[in-house]
């Protein structure tokens, strides 16, 4: 983790910052709209990444492995995060 | 991109996968472990908070800032979205990078994929014909317990050696790539490359012909290696190896002197009068001579330069006249 932040430090600080700002933000000014801002752009992110790991995965996964059994673990905990978001998210 | 059949981009057709490695499973084992740490992190700290009766709120509330409860959860799952889809993307990240490093050999090749980052893809291959040696090692208790290792393969030349870390059973793996390397230096189709590639017999042949040549010259002397030769045996230069291109040279005296650097002309036909018996006046009756280059390489420095004294004191009673028929010359 510390390398990754270590190598991606700039990027990742300001990230950081940027979600803090929406927060603050939406709190002052008592509104969802920039957590709702906030919450695409994590999803949006999170399906471009998708879209890369997969490609990697068909490219150079070895078939007769083990990889098609993870990338429906993958399937499975990335859509179970973000439909039980939204059902958190709903029920608030 | 892969070939489907195909483990690695330039795998020939016939190229069987001897090894086909992966880092020890047990490598992945604290990235697990850090990653189950981090999903259950939020419930601690949400946890500890709730058992000394603080929330999220009275924190907010504190800052002087007075959200209602609703926004503050809603801040609550949002974050913790982003945290848990940002654990999940680490975790297949870290994945990623276990499954798709990957060490494959094969025959007559050694292949490292290593996959750095999601989209940092790297193939380096090498012959198994520059490995030179092969080292196996276990380092520490984790590595011994669980038998895995870091195997190098040392390559000739130049070129970086070939690193593989975290590999299971290292020794059977080292042992393996020898043996191929073995396999592929006694297989017959290879031995040129390899000689090319490593420049082992490049000046063989020359040095062997060359030395055959003179043998031949020197074994085939008289045991006097004296000028009364009646007979002596020449081979030729381009084909030292066949007794019928040998050259028998009847009735005539040839003086044949082993010097440091001494090139003499002979053909079938060359004769030395037997009233001047000296080497200049050797007659050829052909235009096209065979050139005999009498250079023994392998002779030590002192015996070159006692030969080339030897030879400057035959010049100068060849000069002097002193050299006559039936005179004896050691070298």
């Amino acid at each position: 983790m510390i390398d990754l932040i270590r190598k991606y430090n700039r990027m990742f600080y300001t990230i950081i910052c940027l979600i803090i700002v929406f927060i603050i933000l939406s709190i002052i000014l008592q509104s969802s709209l920039f957590l709702f801002i906030l919450y695409t752009c994590f999803i949006v992110i999170y399906i471009f990444y998708s879209y890369f790991w997969l490609k990697q995965i068909n490219t150079y996964g070895y078939t007769g492995d083990w990889c098609r059994p993870v990338m429906w673990i993958y399937y499975i905990v990335s859509i179970a995060i973000i439909i039980t978001s939204i059902i958190f998210l709903i029920l608030v | 991109m892969l070939i489907k059949g195909h483990f690695f981009p330039k795998q020939e057709n016939a190229e069987k996968i001897k090894l086909f490695i992966r880092r020890h499973i047990i490598t992945y084992a604290p990235w697990v472990l850090f990653i189950v740490l981090l999903v259950i992190l939020p419930w601690i700290i949400i946890g500890t908070l709730n058992s000394i009766d603080i929330s999220i709120s009275t924190l907010l509330n504190s800052a002087q800032i007075n959200p209602d409860e609703k926004l503050v959860n809603q801040v609550i799952i949002v974050l913790l979205t982003g945290y848990y889809l940002f654990i999940s993307a680490y975790f297949f990240l870290m994945w990623i990078d276990f499954y798709l490093d990957i060490i494959i050999v094969t025959p007559e090749h050694l292949i490292n994929i290593q996959q750095i980052g999601l989209l940092n893809h790297k193939v380096s291959e090498q012959s198994l014909l520059r490995v030179q040696d092969v080292t196996s090692r276990v380092d520490g208790f984790w590595q011994t317990f669980f038998r895995y290792g870091t195997v190098v393969a040392e390559t000739a030349g130049d070129e970086p050696n070939f690193l593989m870390r975290d590999v299971p059973n290292p020794n059977s793996v080292a042992n393996i790539i020898l043996k191929l390397h073995e396999e592929l230096i006694e297989s017959g189709g290879l031995k040129e490359e390899l000689g090319e590639s490593v420049g082992l017999n490049r000046p063989k042949p020359v040095v062997r012909k060359r030395k055959e040549m003179i043998n031949k010259i020197v074994y085939n002397l008289p045991p006097n290696r004296g000028i009364d030769s009646q007979k002596l045996t020449i081979s030729k230069k381009t084909n030292t190896q066949k007794p019928e291109d040998t050259i028998e040279l009847e009735d005539s005296k040839v003086v044949v002197i082993q010097t440091p650097k001494l090139t003499r002309k002979i053909t079938k036909d060359s004769k030395i009068s037997k009233e001047k018996p000296k080497i200049k006046k050797i007659e050829t009756s052909q235009p096209k001579l065979e050139i005999v280059d009498i250079e023994p390489s392998w002779i030590s420095s002192a015996q070159k330069d006692r030969r080339f004294k030897k030879s400057k004191e035959i010049d100068r009673s060849i000069r002097e006249g002193e050299l006559k028929e039936g005179k004896e010359i050691r070298l």
